[in-house]
């Protein structure tokens, strides 16, 4: 049995990470199941203890529960307790329809439920009056939802059906988050562009995993952040399907920095965060705005972090790297006005060829480059880097965004 | 559905703002109402396939309003492209500064395209030809809309000539406009009006909105219309069933709280205004506050100036019938008294 909340600690995506994954998989190593506990202490020491959660772990818990529920067949017992420590948590997770989305709610005025946890109804009712923010719920998005699956069909191109994607989520995600970014001066000023990247976001993540991407925005004083999760095929396989073109072959830049071995880390972890890399390469040197550009802009635009994860590996952009992200970023502008006008003046012949492969080259040597600083930092002091490792595996993209409200 | 195309014998008009409210708001729900001011794919891909499926490619001329767009979905010049593949020339209306480099105009290079003071550009010609025949015409959208909507009321036969003389407010009236058939029949073009008319509620009653007026219906056909104004401008609606220069208003009032709520009377037609009239009394008297009026059509008795554009007693409307064009429709007002002889 595996408790998620442990007296007098915060849950945070980090803690779910590092010491949760863990736990999770060393129970089901020795008892070939798992069954979560809610708190640490159950109904015991109901003054002494006191629980925590941070909003943006849900998609995470969700995730995993998702994984785990399709890997035994069955949903996963959660069991709860409500007493004097657990109310207001419980409070929380309940308006902010966790336990809606993890169930198997099939009224239609509740979110539907996923089917992938189980746990005892009774346990809910009598609730705080305080209720949270509407807006702060957690949201479920999946292909099968809204006869996307069929709406998609239409479309030829991978492209366009992304393009068909992330305008239907545009209004779907207005309606769920809009009210939040107005909170936040930092992204009040710029509702449509954060709409937009959201939308990107669980694209990227329901055409990837082709079932479920859960999200979460949640906003305080400080910051506005959001969480999205998919259990998807991952960055590695999506990449094996690229064909080679002009610009880009295939895992390229991974080869590349697959020989320059500065990490002493276990070489399959390491091809994680190499894979990270790549994928953003990749978006980098395309044709259309992308992962790349969106990391971009929550940096340096909005002086954000990006933190990104996959598998075992996880990268967190932010403004420490200034120097290489604007150096890419202006690479990566003057490559787009290539893409651009090739596309309005309908150009077919090669007069841009050279020009292109030589920005190709330079953006290549300057992730190159980012990578060794990044890597060196991480051998100096891997407390403080930008990169950090994580022994077991979780399945899919993971993708936080901070915001600081300015 | 495409509401706003107008069909000219230059060019094919495209109002892309109103079609991405219909996008939005009826096709998704996403009720933004005409608040929204971000141009998806959706409704790109929507006016591609309406495009590709009509009859009009021997017309190659095909003018995008982006007017009220302030952003542009990532990516989705490439549909744009995809239009223009389709054999047409695309010209551009009412860019704004945001979304050039969306468009990526920088790429086009054609001397006849100037910036305006706003440092957008009031048209834009996506193509790079020496000549076009829409290099001096001038193209407004409100005149494409007016001209088009004379040209219905008229083609169509919605001015309906009494057969003797028909009395209303105690003055005559030579024909009377079937408003009611024209929105029944018209659609989708209503649509585009009512567009239109939220469009110019918004840009007239801009600070007032914020406090949600509540739009007043009183008869059959205002209250379809004011069923949509209520969608595309996020208002409560109130109807008065129902107010008229011939029938009497026959429903309590008793249950609606008027006290200090601001509230726009909203007509089809827009004649004396003496219903306007009446419904502003109503209002008043209850305790409730009048902004003004609107309607789809007004007829302008009175000169502009001598009913001044603040005043309180002008209505507004997507179309007016006024001495220029008032022969044409045969709309005439008269009273029983001899002109005299001076």
């Amino acid at each position: 049995m595996v408790s998620i909340l442990k007296n007098n600690e915060n849950f945070t995506p980090y803690v779910f990470y590092t010491t949760f994954l863990k736990e999770v998989a060393e129970d089901i190593n020795k008892e070939g199941y798992v069954i979560f506990k809610f708190v640490e202490n159950g109904d015991d020491k109901v003054f002494d203890s006191s629980y925590r959660i941070e909003p943006i772990s849900i998609p995470l818990i969700l995730s995993l529960s998702e994984q785990l529920s399709k890997y035994f067949k069955e949903p996963i017992d959660i069991l709860l307790y409500k007493n004097n420590a657990t109310k207001q948590v419980l409070n929380f997770l309940y308006k902010s329809d966790f336990f809606w989305v993890a169930g198997n709610n099939k009224m239609p005025l509740y979110p539907l439920g996923r089917n992938i946890l189980k746990f005892d109804e009774s346990f809910f009712g009598d609730f705080l009056k305080k209720d949270p923010r509407p807006e702060h719920r957690v949201r479920c998005y999946s292909i099968n939802d809204d006869n996307l699956k069929s709406k998609l069909e239409v479309f030829g191109s991978e492209d366009e059906k992304r393009d068909f994607l992330i305008s239907e989520y545009v209004y779907t995600v207005r309606q769920h988050f809009q009210e939040l970014l107005f909170d936040n001066s930092n992204t009040s000023k710029k509702t449509d562009y954060y709409v937009e990247l959201l939308s990107e976001l669980i694209t990227n993540g329901v055409l990837h995993s082709k079932s479920n991407t859960f999200a979460l925005m949640f906003v305080n004083n400080f910051s506005t952040k959001f969480s999205i999760s998919d259990n998807g095929i991952g960055f590695e396989e999506s990449l094996k399907s690229k064909s080679s073109n002009l610009l880009y072959t295939p895992f390229e830049l991974k080869r590349k920095i697959d020989e320059l071995s500065i990490l002493k880390v276990n070489p399959k972890i390491i091809n994680n965060l190499h894979v990270i890399f790549e994928i953003l390469y990749y978006s980098a040197l395309k044709d259309r705005r992308g992962l790349f550009d969106l990391m971009i802009s929550v940096v340096l635009e909005s002086k954000g972090y990006f933190r990104l994860h996959s598998d075992n590996a996880q990268i967190i952009v932010s403004n420490r790297m200034n120097k290489q992200l604007l150096e890419l970023s202006n690479l990566r502008d003057d490559l787009y006005k290539i893409h651009e006008d090739i596309l309005i003046n309908s150009i077919k012949d090669n007069r841009y060829d050279n020009q292109m492969i030589k920005l190709k080259n330079q953006i290549m040597d300057c992730f190159i480059g980012l990578y060794n600083i990044v890597c060196n930092k991480y051998n100096n002091d891997y407390r403080y880097s930008s990169i950090r490792f994580y022994n077991v595996k979780f399945k899919g993209v993971h993708i936080e965004v901070e915001i600081p409200n300015a | 559905m495409i509401i706003s195309h107008i069909v000219t014998p230059l060019y094919n008009y495209f109002n892309l703002h109103a079609e991405e409210v219909i996008s939005s708001n009826y096709l998704n729900d996403d009720n933004q109402g005409i608040y929204i001011s971000s141009l998806q794919f959706e409704t790109i891909n929507r006016l591609f396939n309406y495009i590709k499926e009509s009859d009009f490619k021997s017309q190659n001329n095909i003018v995008l309003d982006f007017n009220h767009i302030e952003h542009l979905q990532p990516n989705i010049l490439k549909k744009v492209i995809e239009i223009r593949e389709l054999n047409f020339k695309l010209t551009f209306l009412n860019i704004s500064l945001n979304i050039i480099e969306s468009l990526s105009l920088e790429n086009i290079v054609n001397s006849k395209n100037l910036k305006n003071v706003n440092d957008g550009f009031d048209i834009f010609h996506f193509f790079t030809d020496s000549t076009s025949d829409l290099y001096d015409v001038e193209i407004k959208n409100y005149k494409i809309f007016e001209d088009e909507f004379k040209k219905v009321l008229k083609d169509k036969n919605y001015v309906v000539e009494y057969d003797k003389p028909h009395s209303s407010s105690f003055v005559y009236l030579r024909s009377f406009i079937d408003l009611k058939k024209f929105i029944s029949n018209e659609r989708p073009f209503i649509y585009y009006a009512l567009y239109r008319l939220a469009i110019k509620i918004k840009s007239k009653w801009e600070i007032q909105l914020k406090d949600k007026p509540i739009l007043v219906g009183q008869s059959l056909t205002s209250t379809f219309i004011v069923s949509v104004l209520s969608k595309l401008l996020k208002l409560d609606i109130l109807v008065f069933d129902k107010i008229g220069p011939i029938t009497k208003l026959y429903n309590k009032l008793e249950k609606h709280n008027f006290e200090n709520r601001k509230y726009i009377v909203v007509s089809d037609l827009v004649c004396l205004g003496t219903e306007v009239k009446i419904t502003k009394s109503l209002i008043e008297f209850s305790g409730g506050k009048y902004l003004g009026s609107v309607s789809l059509v007004k007829v302008e008795t009175l000169t502009r100036e001598d009913l001044k554009k603040e005043s309180i007693h002008r209505t507004i409307s997507v179309f007016s019938i006024t001495d220029k064009n008032n022969q044409d429709l045969k709309y005439f007002i008269y009273t029983n008294l001899k002109p005299l002889d001076e």
